[in-house]
């Protein structure tokens, strides 16, 4: 039996998805969390990993970055963006409570050929809101240099972003976990905003959001991210290959949307 | 693969309508054909919500004639009305046809602790009957304190966790050898399933597709796309619980 959807039926066979550029907008790359290791951290993993499922690009943050230790976690990624230049791509994380030391690493790892950044204010260990006057110069960083920058939400984090999203419109953001809360607002924030981009990623790999999303017309606005080594790639990318969509959105959602959101330039 | 069976689907309408789903039979079996699922085990919502026995009555009607649907019943320690004896619910459950029983202590408002449902347990571990339990409903203690009593019982751990190589489950694991994982969402681990097969092997592990809640085929696609051997694949997507199933004893004596 066949399903007539060759992203269905690869997925099916446990076949690498080749009939489009598919990129992971949301990944981490680092050794655990504080509540809990990841299995198999290393590149290799993840390379192997990505192979099994025909992902082209895993656009990572340091997962040490998240959690208080920016400079060791940007050095992850830079070790990985060396390694393996066309498979990651880099987005710098700060360490959002010392505003003296956020230029000069952003200023660092931009030189290195990272094109992005990752902020995340929530969470077990709490950072500052992203209307904190700290996040001002990251935010007039990322518009100045054109670089996306990739949020944790989950939902009343928009409140939060919604006046710099209007302040720096060349920035394209990318609001992760879109609809895990309030998604209308998410709906909202697509539609209103050209340079707001909606993310996937989430756990419970709730049935019916991503239709949703398309049924909203946002089908050219979300992007899909898998948020691994946090989460496995393969269930995230299962949401998007299963859903009941035509084939030609799943080929926006899992590369064409993420190409202009990130401004790749092949 | 075209041949999934899943040991984690609910049915029955939540009592105000959330959403656009309705996990009705009807849209089960459409989700099953989707996802090329063969099979489920099937609890039903109205044993949360109204009481245990009165769902497992509403499942039996619902699923009557549906051969690919499996009746899980919702069980508690002191068994049902009239006799209130977990022995006899067992057997009353294996007259049925029913083969796998499911264990709701917050809801249902007991222990899980063996000196509450240690009778229970017995019954279902002598029938080789699996045991279906959300992990949040137990702790760490509790599933050690019922491996320990009861080494020869199935327990299944639906909707576990998407943390890591867990520091919880892992030692759990090691310590009981009849404890079993139902991987679905959220379980989303990087090299999870790899992980678990690599340490333990392939045949404690189930396949979850968080119907009706989740999008199944994040499990399906979880599965396909964790690495594992076509022999190791087969088993959890359908081997390991239908291996479960055969094996339950109904003694007539």
């Amino acid at each position: 039996m066949t399903t007539g959807d060759r992203f269905v039926e690869k997925a099916l066979e446990g076949e690498p998805i080749d009939q489009c550029t598919v990129i992971d907008i949301h990944g981490h790359i680092g050794p655990e969390a504080p509540d809990f290791p990841i299995a198999d951290p290393g590149l290799e993993a993840m390379i192997a990993s990505m192979d099994r499922m025909g992902i082209d690009l895993a656009c990572v943050s340091g997962l040490p970055g998240l959690f208080g230790d920016a400079a060791r976690g940007n050095r992850l990624v830079q070790n990985a963006l060396e390694r393996y230049p066309d498979r990651f791509w880099g987005y710098i994380t700060v360490d959002i409570g010392y505003p003296k030391r956020i230029y000069p690493e952003l200023e660092r790892r931009l030189e290195v050929g990272f094109r992005g950044i990752k902020i995340w204010s929530t969470g077990l260990r709490p950072g500052l809101p992203y209307d904190h006057p700290n996040y001002e110069g990251v935010f007039d960083f990322a518009n100045v240099h054109r670089l996306p920058v990739l949020a944790h939400t989950w939902g009343d984090e928009l409140d939060q972003l919604e006046p710099a999203i209007q302040r720096s419109t060349n920035v394209h953001w990318l609001l992760a976990h879109a609809g895990a809360q309030q998604v209308e607002k998410y709906v909202r924030f697509a539609r209103t905003y050209p340079n707001v981009f909606l993310e996937l990623a989430w756990s419970k790999c709730p049935r019916g959001l991503v239709e949703y999303f398309v049924d909203e017309g946002l089908a050219d606005n979300v992007v899909w991210g898998s948020d691994a080594t946090f989460l496995d790639a393969a269930q995230q990318l299962g949401r998007v290959l299963f859903a009941k969509i035509s084939p030609r959105d799943k080929q926006k959602i899992l590369g064409e949307n993420a190409h202009r959101a990130l401004r790749l330039q092949t | 693969m075209q041949n999934f069976v899943i040991c984690d689907a609910t049915i029955g309408l939540p009592r105000l309508r959330a959403g656009g789903i309705e996990p009705t039979v009807a849209d089960l079996l459409s989700e099953m054909g989707r996802l090329r699922v063969r099979k489920a085990i099937v609890r039903h919502r109205l044993c949360l919500d109204v009481g245990p026995y009165h769902g497992n009555q509403a499942l039996m009607e619902e699923i009557e004639g549906q051969p690919d649907l499996l009746a899980a019943w919702a069980v508690t320690p002191d068994g049902r009305p009239p006799d209130f004896s977990p022995v006899s619910l067992v057997k009353a459950m294996l007259d049925d046809g029913v083969k796998a029983a499911w264990l709701a202590p917050k809801a249902h408002g007991f222990p899980p602790q063996p000196w509450c449902a240690g009778a229970l347990y017995g019954a279902l571990e002598e029938a080789a009957m699996p045991l279906l339990v959300a992990h949040d409903d137990l702790t760490g203690d509790d599933i050690d304190a019922i491996g320990r009593a009861f080494p020869r019982l199935r327990l299944i751990l639906l909707e576990c966790p998407r943390l890591g190589r867990n520091r919880n489950l892992y030692p759990l694991l090691e310590r009981h050898e009849n404890l079993f994982l139902c991987v679905a969402p959220p379980f989303s681990v990087h090299c999870g399933l790899r992980d678990l097969c690599r340490r333990f092997g392939a045949h404690r592990w189930v396949l979850g597709s968080g119907y009706p809640e989740a999008e199944g085929g994040a499990a399906i696609a979880g599965l396909m796309y964790a690495g594992l051997s076509d022999e190791d694949a087969a088993a959890i997507a359908h081997g390991n619980i239908e291996r479960l199933l055969e094996e339950v004893r109904h003694d007539d004596r």
